[in-house]
């Protein structure tokens, strides 16, 4: 019975969808209003005012920088509440009382991981660098090198990959994402704008380009470095064994 | 990308050399395998979509699950949405898909019925 | 009625009521959290798509593209943002998972809200 109610109304709301979509304007059609409005100004303007080539890292971290603002926000409570979940280790190395059985730990995998890994962070690297000549940016070389650290965790165990990136390490970067967004947003006030103005309006016109690409850089560098380590933290927290693991009466 | 056109981008038309210039078949040729290609990878999408949520077996639902993201990369990308399809390939089939087996290993495996 | 040029609209919408319907009627909680990812990402293609410009480019400059030949760079920027809060909702949720089940032994909605009214 629940189930004939649930698929007549997911129907219903199907048929719905289905025919407010067949009544939009044809979709890539030059002459839509989504493509004459609003989008020229930003596409023309945004490599002289935000000396990004890549139109959406200039977006997203000048012209709608606030949104950034919340996004970096929003990942770290993730972290804090996944921490507040199921708590941190103490300081020191992680001691695995149960191995995650089941990966295989052939010599094969755990060659090729060791030769893969220091060239996935080298592309991450690449990435997070490049974020306003070329497609990347800060947050996907940060997922990028979380994506690799969990290649190593899983191949290698939690004990050795929590020695390398250690608490110590993970700690104090995992905030720097927010705080470096932060920080020159408010140089930004110093320089005599409003907050997150890139370009100094007080300061000599000679010092400009070179200072607002070294402030985008140092940005996208933060939020990719903890993206990173938020991303490497919420893994460690959910592998990491408490005790035994049955379910409490 | 640009397929199609006349005047087509990184080249301007020349009426210089033959190698240049697209024959009709080609631009024919061109613009239908682009269709076909999208409508290849949106079927894909909605048929790994019920295949993540129809498995019983939640480990394989989460792998189904991992292709899906994969291929909604290669979509955006297609949507000429390079960050995009680079975040999503890297947070769908590298972080969420993993994060999905550590909890699945840490609670149980099949659906229960 | 054009359906066929706005095939990835409609794609969007039906991956939509795919990932409602899961989230509704499976009792599995995971497969509750896979049904909200596939809501969340069906409306990221959705926004993509609407930005899309017939025989457009990335919008990268630098390439000698013209910026009036660009695809939408607005919607990106907004789906940039709500994949990280994707990935963050879906981090919590896992983790209120692990902590659900070491409580109550049980992944299944029903006999939650079952052990739920027993405990009073």
């Amino acid at each position: 019975m629940k189930r004939l109610v649930s698929l007549f109304f997911i129907g219903a709301l199907a048929l719905l969808l289905l025919y407010v979509v067949s009544r939009m304007p044809p979709m890539g059609d030059p002459g839509n209003p989504t493509a004459t409005r609003v989008v020229p100004r930003y596409l023309e303007r945004a490599e002289e005012e935000t000396h990004a080539r890549n139109v959406v890292t200039g977006i997203i971290i000048n012209y709608r920088g606030f949104d950034t603002l919340g996004e970096v926000t929003v990942i770290y409570c993730a972290l804090a509440a996944v921490l507040a979940v199921l708590g941190r280790e103490k300081r020191g190395r992680i001691r695995d009382y149960v191995e995650l059985s089941g990966f295989p730990s052939s010599v094969i995998v755990r060659t090729m991981v060791a030769l893969v890994v220091p060239f996935i962070l080298l592309f991450s690297l690449y990435t997070i660098l490049h974020g306003e000549i070329s497609p990347g940016g800060g947050f996907q070389g940060g997922a990028v090198i979380g994506a690799s650290m969990i290649i190593f965790t899983t191949i290698y165990g939690l004990h050795l990959s929590s020695v390398k990136v250690s608490q110590g390490l993970r700690s104090p970067l995992e905030g720097s994402a927010v705080i470096t967004f932060f920080l020159v947003g408010v140089l930004g006030l110093f320089g005599g704008g409003n907050f997150l103005t890139y370009a100094w309006p007080k300061v000599s016109q000679a010092l400009h380009p070179a200072l607002v690409t070294w402030l985008t850089v140092l940005v996208e560098v933060g939020i990719g470095l903890g993206g990173a380590m938020v991303l490497v933290s919420i893994l460690f927290a959910m592998v990491r064994e408490e005790g035994a693991d049955e379910p409490l009466a | 990308m640009v397929r199609g056109r006349e005047d087509s981008f990184p080249l301007p038309t020349r009426r210089g050399p033959r190698r240049f210039r697209r024959s009709s078949w080609e631009v024919m040729m061109g613009s239908s395998w682009d269709v076909t290609l999208n409508v290849l990878l949106l079927a894909l999408l909605v048929v790994t979509a019920l295949l993540a949520v129809s498995a019983r077996d939640l480990l394989a639902a989460v792998i189904v699950f991992a292709v899906y993201s994969l291929i909604m990369a290669l979509t955006w990308q297609r949507l000429q949405a390079p960050d995009l399809a680079l975040t999503e390939a890297a947070v769908g089939a590298g972080v969420t898909t993993v994060l999905f087996v550590v909890t699945i290993f840490r609670t149980r495996r099949r659906e229960e019925e | 009625m054009n359906l066929w040029p706005n095939l990835h609209y409609a794609v969007a919408m039906v991956l939509f009521c795919i990932g409602l319907y899961t989230v509704i009627m499976r009792r599995n909680i995971i497969k509750k959290i896979i049904g909200l990812n596939i809501m969340e990402t069906s409306v990221f293609l959705f926004l993509i798509s609407i930005g899309y410009l017939e025989g457009g480019a990335a919008p990268v400059h630098g390439h000698g593209v013209d910026p009036s030949r660009m695809v939408n760079p607005l919607p990106q920027s907004l789906i940039l943002t709500a994949i990280v809060v994707a990935v963050s909702v879906t981090a919590l949720a896992l983790s209120l998972v692990i902590l659900l089940y070491r409580q109550f032994g049980t992944l299944d909605v029903s006999r939650l809200f079952r052990e739920e009214e027993e405990a009073g």
